[in-house]
This record gives structure tokens, sequence and C-alpha cells, in this order.
């Protein structure tokens, strides 16, 4: 299975959201990373069928989507950055409704949504109504909802945002369980929910793929990069303005500071071992302070 | 999904709210018969003279009128105390009162039916019309040639009543209804943030379409039925039962110069089913609408005001003759039904004349499909962008 996205690209009246956008897809996890305002659900709404590309084309083994229709979205689960519920549905009613617009038979959808309540652990909140629900919970049927036709492209827009660590940690492992035969497209601004899971990043800045490679090359790419001096508290906002600063620490000795810059910083200056926060430092902190 | 959808339009409290505010007006709505036609004095005049009406019938009747307009003219004289404007007449005197002045009316009605007929026989030769106005009177004629003699006298005040409900309160419950169960079904999934997950399913493009116009008939036809089914059952509360449904339309106050050769119970069962027809035509214009405009409160407003300026423009006596038209032609007047029988009215299609209900319908019926094809068309178009 191959999803081509060949070169597309979205204009809003005066704004370009997405710019010639190129990329090929293959069975696993891709990461999207970009900043806010960089065109991640944007690119996402194009590729879930619910939004047309101002040019280009998407297909999936050579076949243009927009004329695959039906076929296409029957094999699509698309969790939306931003959705809502029906309020006086409980679990059961809405994952029924969402099986039946899948086209799953009654019989398999009744046991289906049991198996997604389940995935999502929602089994012991299924008939209570959706206006009750909290917002983790409502983010974890939306997933549930994605995940009911089995589908083969996988899309799913920020989808840890208010799930707390244990929901979490059991998105990420169920991630990584079914993405062995089927592509997963994953957005988020939490690096570490793809530490482990995703095959390739994509980076994107301000409409545009700027890089795209896996987790070890990114990490290899800011090797040698990546800085841990202690400083005084005077010295830091000169700091911040000259050098991608990460994490300031309080330590007894004055404040330790994590620095990402392609040359040491200053003499103290120890290199350490990058994350894929730095990664993120240290492709997209200009673009923070360009916008401050 | 056709039952969720259903759940969606029918777990709405507003509607019943409304539903039975509007009941609860109709059950408090003063009507039933005069007390004087209750009296047994009325009803052994009245099963003397129901029936078809000969000449002679007719002639007596006036004849019994003034003797008893003569009586009550000397009473008045007699009675010295002014306060009392109109003497205290006898039941019998009432009822006879009654009795004989609705036949006198029925032969004024036959005698204008004969005159509507002279006048078409001299149109439809021609000399002073021109050819489409001949063409037309002849349609009338035949129309009223066909219908014979349809006047008698029949007390049809129940069966008034019922028919009665469907160009009034049946016409506005039943829009305000629609307007207001059918507004949400495609903006409220705009309005919930949850049109992205519908669209991005299998059939979240052109089933739900088609699931969501079912549910929209459903909601429709047990408004429709609930709705007919209150009024009858309140009417035959009022009057015990409807009488006199075989007989011929004209014989109802409101249809006295309709050329249609039908009986009442016939006219009933045609206009519950146009109605029904317009309730659908209607529901297709509030989705179409909830499709387009994505929001409840707009697509309320608007539907409103298609369906409602026509009516007022009717109701304030506007008849420039494009408003006229425009009046013709709305949703409210198939909706009300009446205006499509109560008189003879044609246009000339093509040099011929064609009648206002034929055309209309055939109108309405030509918008549905264009409606239903632009609910399809649009949704599948749309875009979703926040
Ligand atoms: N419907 C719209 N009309 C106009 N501009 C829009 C619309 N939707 C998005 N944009 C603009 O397009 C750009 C990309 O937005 P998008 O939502 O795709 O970003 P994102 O990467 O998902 O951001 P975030 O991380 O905040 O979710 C933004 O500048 C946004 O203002
Ligand atoms: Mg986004």
């Amino acid at each position: 299975m191959r999803l081509t996205i060949e070169k597309i690209s979205k204009t809003f009246k005066d704004k370009q959201a997405v710019t010639t956008f190129s990329a090929e897809l293959t069975e696993g996890v891709y990461a999207l990373l970009g900043p806010n305002g960089a065109g991640k659900t944007t690119l996402m709404r194009m590729l879930a069928d619910i939004m047309k590309p101002s040019s280009g084309r998407i297909l999936l083994d050579d076949k243009d989507i927009s004329l695959m229709g039906d076929h296409y979205r029957d094999i699509l689960g698309y969790l939306p950055q931003e959705f809502g519920l029906y309020k006086n549905f409980n679990a059961i009613r809405f994952l029924s409704y969402f099986a039946s617009l899948k086209g799953l038979d009654k019989e398999k959808a009744k046991t289906r949504v049991e198996e997604v309540l389940k995935l999502v652990n929602l089994q012991k909140d299924r008939k209570r109504k959706l206006r009750t629900y909290s917002g983790g919970m409502k983010r974890r049927l939306g997933i549930a909802q994605a995940l009911l036709n089995d589908p083969k492209i996988l899309i799913v827009d920020e989808p840890t945002a208010g799930l707390d660590p244990q929901e979490r940690v059991r998105f990420r492992n169920l991630l990584s369980e079914i993405a062995g035969d089927r592509i997963v497209l994953l957005s988020t601004h939490i690096v570490t929910d793809i530490e482990y899971i995703a095959k390739e990043v994509l980076l994107m800045r301000q409409g545009e793929l700027i890089q795209r490679s896996t987790i070890e090359k990114l990490l290899e790419s800011v090797e040698e990069k990546v800085w841990k001096c202690s400083v005084e508290q005077g010295a830091l906002s000169q700091l911040q303005k000259s050098y991608k600063v990460g994490n300031i620490q309080r330590a007894e000795s004055g404040i330790e500071i994590r620095i990402v810059s392609d040359v040491k910083p200053m003499p103290n200056a120890l290199s350490v071992s990058p994350t894929l926060e730095d990664v993120y430092l240290y492709f997209f902190e200009k673009e923070a302070e360009e916008n401050v | 999904m056709y039952k969720q959808e259903c759940y969606k339009i029918f777990t709405r409290k507003s509607l019943y709210f409304a539903f039975l505010l509007f009941v609860l007006f109709m059950v408090i709505l003063p009507g039933g018969s005069t007390p004087i036609i209750q009296t047994d004095e009325y009803q052994t005049l009245y099963e003397e003279w129901r029936g078809p009406l000969s000449r002679t019938e007719i002639d007596l009747a006036n004849q019994k009128l003034e003797e008893l307009q003569n009586r009550i003219d000397q009473e008045m004289e007699q009675t010295e105390d002014l306060e009392v404007v109109f003497p205290p007449q006898s039941i019998e005197e009432q009822a006879a009162f009654r009795v004989y002045s609705s036949v006198a009316s029925i032969g004024r009605y036959i005698d204008s039916f004969q005159q509507r007929k002279e006048d078409l026989q001299e149109a439809t030769r021609g000399s002073t019309t021109t050819a489409y106005e001949s063409e037309e009177a002849r349609l009338e004629l035949n129309m009223l040639n066909e219908l014979g003699q349809p006047f008698g006298f029949y007390n049809t005040t129940a069966w008034g009543n019922t028919v009665d409900f469907i160009n009034v309160f049946a016409f506005i419950i039943l829009t305000i209804l629609i307007v207001l169960g059918l507004s949400p079904v495609f903006a409220d999934e705009h309005s919930q943030k949850s049109i992205s997950l519908i669209r991005s399913t299998k059939h979240g493009k052109r089933k739900i379409v088609t699931t969501k116009i079912l549910a929209s008939c459903t909601y429709i036809v047990s408004l429709f039925v609930t709705l007919h089914i209150i009024n009858v059952a309140l009417e035959v509360r009022k009057f015990g039962a409807l009488m006199d449904g075989t007989v011929p339309l004209q014989n109802l106050f409101l249809f006295i110069q309709s050329p249609f050769s039908l009986t009442i119970w016939q006219y009933y069962a045609i206009a519950l089913g146009i109605q029904f027809f317009a309730s659908l035509v209607i529901g297709l214009l509030v989705l179409f609408l909830s499709i387009v405009t994505r929001n409840g409160m707009l697509t309320f407003f608007i539907s409103g005001a298609v369906i409602g300026t026509p009516f007022l423009f009717r109701q304030l006596g506007i008849d420039q003759p494009f408003i006229q038209y425009v009046t013709q032609f709305s949703y409210a007047e198939l909706m009300r039904v009446k205006g499509l029988f109560d008189q003879f009215v044609a246009f000339p299609l093509f040099d011929q004349p064609v009648l206002y209900p034929v055309l209309l319908i055939s109108t309405f019926l030509l918008v549905a499909i264009l409606t239903m094809y632009l609910i399809y068309h649009q949704y599948k178009n749309q875009q979703i962008m926040n």
C-alpha cells in the first residue's frame, strides 16, 4: 500500500496553509511535527477527504482518492483535532451510528463496538450520556470511532491531547501494535508520543515539508549540538536572545540550562546526548523567535 | 444509521413542547355548532328540508322567510321596551328562521351558478373574447356542466371545520413544526462539530443524505398524522359525528364557487394528500437551507421568510400582477390547498388553458426534484473548513 501526496497546496482566501507538499507513505507510523499554524491539520483534512486541495493530488496505489470516493473512505480512519459528540447519545449509540456510517453490518458492528470500547478503556462508561464525559474520555471515544472499521489508513490529529499519561501510553502501544500493516499518520506537539513508535518524522513549517527522516537520523543531525551549562540568573536573558534555549532548571549552584547550538555556547558547556525535544528546538526555535 | 438519525430529531424536547402548545390551542379554541342547531325543533325541520332542493321548495322557503320576517317586524313595532333590540322569539321561530334563510341563500347560489354558466356560454362564442379566453371559458363550462347542480341543504358545519383546519391551523402548525424540526438536521452537525467525523466515513457523503431525508420524512409523517387525527377527534367531540361527507364539495361555504366535481370526502382525502406532499416539499427546502447555511437559526428564519412572505402578501392584499404570481406559486398556497380548489383558475400554457392545481402541483414536483438534486450536490461538494 502506498499513499502518495503529490504537490498538494491549500490556499485560504489570502493564506497559504499548505505549500506544494509531497511525500510518499507506506505501512508504518509517521509523525507530523510542526509548530502551531504549520498546516498539519489542513494537510490531514485533505488526506481525510473532507477538504479539497487547491492544487495537487493524493494517490492511493496510483489511484486518485478524489475519484475513489467511498472506496477510499471505506479504508480510512480519521480523528480530527477538534470534534464534537452528540451530547444525548451514549457511547454505544454513538459508536453504532458510526459503525453504520462506515458500512459495518449489524452483527459485525455489535462486536466491533465492544472491541474498540475495550481498546480505549471505556467499557465501564459505555452507557453514560456523552455530555457527562471528560475531555480525555471524549478524545478516547473519538479514537475508538476512528478504529471502528479497522482502517488501513489511520489519520489522527493530536490524538493524545488531553490524555493522562497512563492513557497516553496505552494509545502509543495500541498504535505500534496495529501499525504493522497500515499507514498511520499522527500529528502531535508532544514529542515523547512518537519517540518509540514513529517510523519516520515529517517536520512541517509554514505549510512546507522541511525535513523527513527517521528518529535516529534526526537525533544524529543534532549530535554535538546540544549543550548543558550553568549560568547566573543575570546572564539568562542575554543567552536566550542569542541561542535556542531549552529546559531551564534551577539548581543549587545557579541555573542549569540546555542549549541547542552549532557551536559551543560557553567554555564551561558540556555536550550532552540529544533528545527529540532538542531536535524540535533546533528546527523550529528560529520561527519562535521570529514570531516574538 | 436511520434509527439514530430519527433519534436525533425525535429527542428534541422543544418540538414536543411546541406541539403540545398548539394542540392546547386547538382544544381551547371556540367552536362547535350553535345551540339552536341542537334543538329538536331545528332537527325536525332540518330532516324535512335536507337534501337537494327543487325550485318550488326554494320559493316556498323564501315565502316562509318573508312571513317570518313580517311577523318579527310587527312584534318589533309592538315592543315598547327600547332596551330590547330583538324581541324574544320562540325556539321554533329561531329554528325556522335558520332553516329558511339557509335554503334561501342556497337558492341564490343556484341562481348565480346558472348565471355563471350562461356567461361562460356567451364567452365561448367568442364575439368579445380572445381565442384563449374562449378556450378557458369552454374548459370551465365543461367542468360546471359535469358538476350538474351540486347544491342542496345539508348541515356541513362539522365537515366545514375539519376541512378548514387544513388551510388555517394545519398550515401554520405544520409549517412551523417542520421548519423548527428540520432546520438543525444538517446544520447541527456543524455546530456540534461532528461533521468532519461523518464526512470522513464511507457513507458520509451520500447515504447519510438519503438517511437524513428519510428520517425527516418520518418526522413529517408522524407529525402530519398525529395532528390530523387530533383534529378529527376534536371535531367529532364537538359535533358528535362528521355528517354528509358524500355530498358535493360545493355545499361547503368556502367552496361554493369551486368547479370541481368532488364530494366533501374526496376533497378531504385529496387535500390531505396535497398538504402532505407540500409538507415534504417544504421539508426538502428546509434541509437544503440547512446544508447551505450550516446554521440552524439562519435556516429557521430564511425558511420562515420564504414560506411566510407570499402568505403575508396575500393577507395584506397586495395584488400587483407579479406579486400575484409569486403568491399563487408559493409554498404557502400549496400547503394551504384551499386556493387550488375554491374557484376556477387556469393559466395559459402553449395557448391552452391549464388548471391552476395541475400547474401548481407539477411545478412543485419539479421543485422537489430540483431541491433533492441540489441537496445531494451541495452536500457532496461541501468542504469542512473548521
Ligand atoms: N478555514 C480557514 N480559513 C483561513 N485560514 C485557515 C483556515 N484553517 C486554517 N487556516 C490557516 O492555515 C494555517 C494552518 O493551519 P492548521 O490548522 O493546518 O495548522 P496546524 O499545524 O494544525 O496548527 P496547530 O498545531 O495549532 O493545530 C494557519 O495559519 C491557519 O490560520
Ligand atoms: Mg492542527
